[in-house]
């Protein structure tokens, strides 16, 4: 992994170099903004069951159908559109290398802009100093569990750029692999069919890949290491058949 | 394999399908150190599929190529420390400067900190690059950007350099210097050229190979492959007296030589004649000779013209089709020994 470093260090200065990185993370900061703005609001009219940083927590899934198909789709499919690619693989780097890097620097990219959002809470608890705002626990935790399911998220969106040279063919397909985890997952857990003895084994797999109690599970400061094993494994996965998609490739 | 290391690149009876299209089919070459080989074929020959086979980046389906010694298809990260590419369009990233994207490129060939820091002044100043080194590579001109592939390709200094169209979008200007710059890397690094500017290869390279819809043609010297595709050369002579009388004269200095064309002007009786010939520059004397001894004809000014590259690639190429187009078969079904197998093998053995 020799060459991982210079690799990564390309990458990363290619994004805090462009100044698209900083426009994306403005409207992101927006966006995400107005959806604490209605958490609090929401929390202010009526009584709530939830700490209102877990509410906003659980609404991390918006703009991740967005979020990672945008900052990922370019990464290997636009290096292969303009040829670039070839270039790189004649000097001694190696697949694994490469697409570690893109990984890296995406997944980075992505961790910071959500540890951004930290700032809403920190910045609400300045001017009223409420422990229930900045709940050390549910923070910990969700945030966590952001960066955690982050691994999965951002390969899925690797894996979906190295099969293409379009990158609205690999934005379009990582949408389609984040939503069938999301809201799939979820879905999978109403079909009778999954609750029959015999299927025991399909009802285990899709309880554990459900996101959403994972999120609640985190945010509630509960670790459990059964989602890391699953995020985990799951972006080695993705990885490893994106090393597959580019070496074949060539 | 001791013969294998006398070669910097050896390639045998390599073969490339891409689905039912045959790109390359039973090549053989080599090229020993040092030395500049130039190889031509028309669009869609084979070239760069060749070049990628040679680099590592595509897989051939049979046959075997070796890169100092090395075969490419076993150990594509040893020959990558060996060769320096620069591939077809040489594409570039557009948002770095000169100096960063070299770096970048040294340091993913391991070159050290320091010795790339010198490197990269010796090949800015090399191709030309000093002025533009802090420039972004996005606003530069084709020809810089065709500078900066080459600068990337010699960059560390590698024994076999793989360019794929290095002049192409050139102004004559930078043509020239490409041409001292690629003639100063002979004898110290062995270089494959593709090109379609045949007068640059024929002054740089040493040895030439010419392919045709995946097979090798020709192979040899400029001046080998004149001999065995156009041994004749062309006489152009502006003569005063009658065409008429011209070709007995012509015929007692030479059976061989033979009348092309023949242009009078208009009111005066200069003759422009182009003869065909042996290449035997002695003819060119003997005709001086003959001519200026006979009154009747007043020699103006002869000159000999031997076959360029051109000439030759179209000939070759022209060969290679006739072939082809008698036996259609051959080209779909393998194994093929036609003439550009005979022609093409001198050099694996």
């Amino acid at each position: 992994m020799k060459h991982f470093f210079t690799l990564l260090k390309h990458e990363l200065r290619g994004i805090l170099l462009s100044p698209s990185t900083y426009l994306a993370s403005f409207f992101f900061l927006i966006v995400m903004g107005f959806i604490y703005q209605v958490v609090l609001e929401g929390y202010n009219k009526n009584p709530q069951e939830m700490l209102p940083s877990n509410i906003f927590l659980n609404a991390f899934f918006i703009p991740v159908f967005f979020l990672v198909p945008l900052l990922t789709m370019r990464s290997i499919a636009e290096e292969r559109r303009m040829g670039l690619m070839d270039s790189l693989l004649t000097t001694p780097i190696t697949s694994i290398e490469l697409v570690a890097s893109k990984f890296a620097a995406a997944y980075l990219l992505y961790s910071s802009l959500y540890l951004l959002t930290l700032a809403y809470p920190v910045i609400t608890y300045h001017f009223f100093p409420d422990d229930r705002i900045l709940d050390q626990a549910s923070l910990i935790g969700g945030y966590s569990f952001i960066c955690l399911s982050g691994l999965l998220f951002v390969s899925f969106g690797i894996f979906a750029s190295s099969l293409t040279r379009s990158q609205l063919v690999a934005g379009i397909f990582c949408f389609s692999m984040l939503f069938g985890l999301i809201l799939g997952g979820n879905s999978l857990n109403d079909f009778a069919t999954v609750h029959l003895d015999k299927f025991s084994m399909l009802r285990l797999f899709v309880e554990n890949i459900h996101v959403y109690e994972h999120v609640e599970d985190f945010s509630r400061g509960v670790l459990d290491t059964r989602p890391f094993v699953f995020y985990i494994s799951g972006a080695l996965l993705m990885l490893s058949m994106a090393v597959l998609a580019v070496d074949h490739k060539h | 394999m001791e013969d294998s290391v006398e070669y910097s690149i050896e390639v045998k009876n390599l073969t490339k399908q891409y689905g039912p299209i045959t790109a390359i089919q039973d090549i053989s070459f080599s090229l020993k150190k040092g030395e500049i080989v130039g190889f031509l074929g028309p669009n869609g020959a084979g070239k760069s599929t060749t070049m990628k086979i040679l680099t590592g980046l595509i897989p051939a389906n049979s046959g075997s190529a070796y890169i100092c010694g090395i075969p490419v298809a076993t150990h594509p990260e040893e020959i990558k420390r060996k060769i320096g590419y620069m591939p077809e369009n040489n594409p570039l990233p557009t948002d770095m400067r000169v100096v960063e994207y070299l770096r970048f490129r040294g340091k993913l060939k391991e070159m050290s900190s320091r010795i790339l820091r010198n490197r990269i002044d010796y090949v800015l100043d090399l191709c030309d690059l000093t002025r533009a080194r802090k420039r972004m590579i996005g606003g530069l001109s084709k020809g810089y950007r065709q500078r900066i592939g080459i600068a990337e390709a010699i960059l560390s200094d590698p024994e076999v350099i793989i360019m794929d169209e290095p002049t192409i979008g050139l102004d004559p200007h930078q043509i020239l210097k490409i041409r001292d710059l690629i003639g100063s890397l002979k004898g110290r690094m062995s270089v494959i050229i593709s090109s379609h500017i045949l007068p640059e290869i024929e002054l740089t390279c040493d040895k030439v190979i010419i392919i045709n819809r995946g097979f090798v043609v020709a192979s040899g010297t400029p001046d080998e492959l004149r001999k065995d595709f156009l041994p004749e050369s062309s006489y152009h002579l502006e003569i005063t007296g009658s065409s008429q009388d011209l070709e007995p004269e012509i015929k007692f200095v030479s059976s061989k030589l033979s009348i092309l064309s023949n242009e009078s002007f208009a009111g005066s009786n200069i003759n422009r004649v182009t003869l065909a010939g042996p290449g035997d520059r002695k003819i060119g004397e003997k005709l001086i000779a003959h001519l200026a001894s006979l009154p009747e004809f007043t020699l103006r000014s002869l000159y000999c013209s031997e076959p360029t590259l051109e000439d030759i690639f179209l000939a070759a190429t022209k060969r290679s089709w006739e072939v082809l187009a008698e036996r259609p078969d051959l080209v779909t079904e393998p194994p093929f020994q036609p003439v550009a197998k005979s022609l093409g093998s001198e050099d694996a053995e």
